[in-house]
Formats: C-alpha cells, sequence, structure tokens
C-alpha cells in the first residue's frame, strides 16, 4: 500500500516538475473542478459512512470486545504514547497550516486553499480520490460511537 | 519552476504523503504492537469520543471549504454586460430576465 501511494505521489511530483506551463489559472485558481462539488460531497460522506460500516462488520465477524485505550490489549505503554505522539503531531500540522492560512490572506498572498483548488484542477481524479480515501479512513476510526 | 507548480508540488506531498506515512505506520505497529495502527487509533477515538468527533467535523468543514463550489453571481453594468471581477473569474452568469408583463 505505502509502496503503491509512494508511486503516485511520484509520478505526480514528476508531472508537476516537468510541466512547462502553469497548472491552473495563476490570477485565480477556478473554484469548480472538472467534476461538479456534489461528487466531492456525496463521495466524501458515502465513504465516511461505508469506512464506519465496515469497521462495524470486522469488529462482528472478529468478535472483537470495543475497548478503550489503555485498557486490556490497548495499554502497551509504547503504543499508547506513540498514538497520542500522532494525534498532537497531526493537530500541531492543522495548527501550522492555518497560521499559514491566516498570514497569506493578511499578506495579500494566495492561500492554501487556493493551491488546493489549483491541485483539483490540475489532477481532478486524484484529489477526489484521495479526499475519498481520508473520508474512509476517518469513518473506519473515528465513527465508534456505535460499538 | 513555473507558479504556482511547486507549491502544488507541496499539496500533493502532504496529501498522498501523509497517507503513505499512515501505510508505513501500519507496517510498523503490525510488527511492533501486533495490531495496525487503525485499531489503535479507535481505541483512541473510544478514549477521547468528543475528541474524535472534533477531528471528524474538522475534517468535514475542511472538505466543504475545499471542494463545495461557491462561485458567486456575476455582477452587471447598468449597460446590461456581465462583469468578471479580478477575483471572481468563474462567477456564474445571472439568468436572463423574463420579459415583464405587458
Amino acid at each position: 500500500m505505502a509502496l503503491a501511494l509512494a508511486i503516485v505521489l511520484a509520478i505526480a511530483v514528476h508531472a508537476l516538475v516537468t510541466a512547462t506551463t502553469p497548472v491552473c489559472d495563476t490570477v485565480f485558481p477556478a473554484r469548480r473542478g472538472d467534476y461538479p462539488s456534489w461528487v466531492y460531497v456525496l463521495g466524501v460522506i458515502g465513504a465516511f459512512v461505508i469506512g464506519s460500516i465496515t469497521r462495524q462488520i470486522g469488529v462482528r465477524r472478529q468478535g472483537r470486545v470495543p475497548m478503550q485505550l489503555g485498557e486490556g490489549p490497548w495499554a502497551n505503554r509504547g503504543a499508547v504514547v506513540a498514538v497520542n505522539l500522532g494525534v498532537a503531531a497531526f493537530l500541531f500540522l492543522i495548527t501550522i497550516l492555518m497560521v499559514i492560512e491566516a498570514w497569506t490572506l493578511d499578506h495579500g498572498a494566495w492561500p492554501i486553499t487556493y493551491y488546493v483548488r489549483c491541485s483539483t484542477d490540475a489532477g481532478a481524479l486524484v484529489s477526489l480520490i484521495g479526499v475519498i480515501g481520508y473520508s474512509l479512513v476517518m469513518g473506519r476510526w473515528m465513527w465508534v460511537f456505535n460499538g | 519552476m513555473t507558479f504556482p507548480n511547486l507549491q502544488v508540488v507541496f499539496v500533493a506531498g502532504l496529501g498522498i504523503g501523509l497517507l503513505v506515512l499512515l501505510a508505513l505506520a501500519d507496517a510498523i505497529f503490525i510488527r511492533t504492537f501486533r495490531q495496525p495502527v487503525g485499531r489503535w487509533v479507535e481505541a483512541w477515538a473510544r478514549r477521547f469520543p468528543i475528541l474524535a468527533f472534533l477531528l471528524a467535523a474538522l475534517f468535514g468543514l475542511l472538505v466543504g471549504h475545499f471542494y463545495w463550489s461557491t462561485s458567486p453571481i456575476c455582477p452587471v453594468s447598468a449597460q446590461g454586460q456581465i462583469l468578471q471581477a479580478g477575483t471572481d473569474r468563474d462567477c456564474i452568469p445571472p439568468h436572463a430576465s423574463p420579459p415583464p408583463n405587458t
């Protein structure tokens, strides 16, 4: 999986590095890509639900007992520290990105949002698959209220 | 490199790179702690359900912000010409007005 994703990343970077023209409008990146916005929104919602359902099916099939971090098999101190550090690092990354977004907006430069729109304009399918992949992971990992 | 391709490389690197890191973390967790990273994060989400909900909500907000098209209606001049301001290149042209009832 990691290898396949790394290959996709290498192909995308190679295409961008070797491109001789801008991959999107350099004045104002389009808000609308190749696909209408409902495709992204419904795709993300659907992937989130599918992620949650497949997790529940996995839990039932394997007869796993849902436990909290720090209980039973989830009490390994090293793993607990690693998971908490991972979440903290993710939140720190989001904070940094939001600070950059605020700074760019304040200084009249392109905010990160514009570059994301530019990426969507340049590679709509990769963007759609990527955001659906993230949503699937979020649904599997974060929606744990029903077991 | 041509603007904005370098910055798009960073977006692609962060977007796909995070997934690559997760897949690598999965392999490490299976080898070291005998369970994939997802199950450990599930256990974390059960321990901190409100934080998990907030993270999912943050993700939803970001998706809406980035991908939900919010193109405004283009302004129209007094002469009826559709104006496209510098910041609204992809605005939607307004519908033609219906003929007045006479």
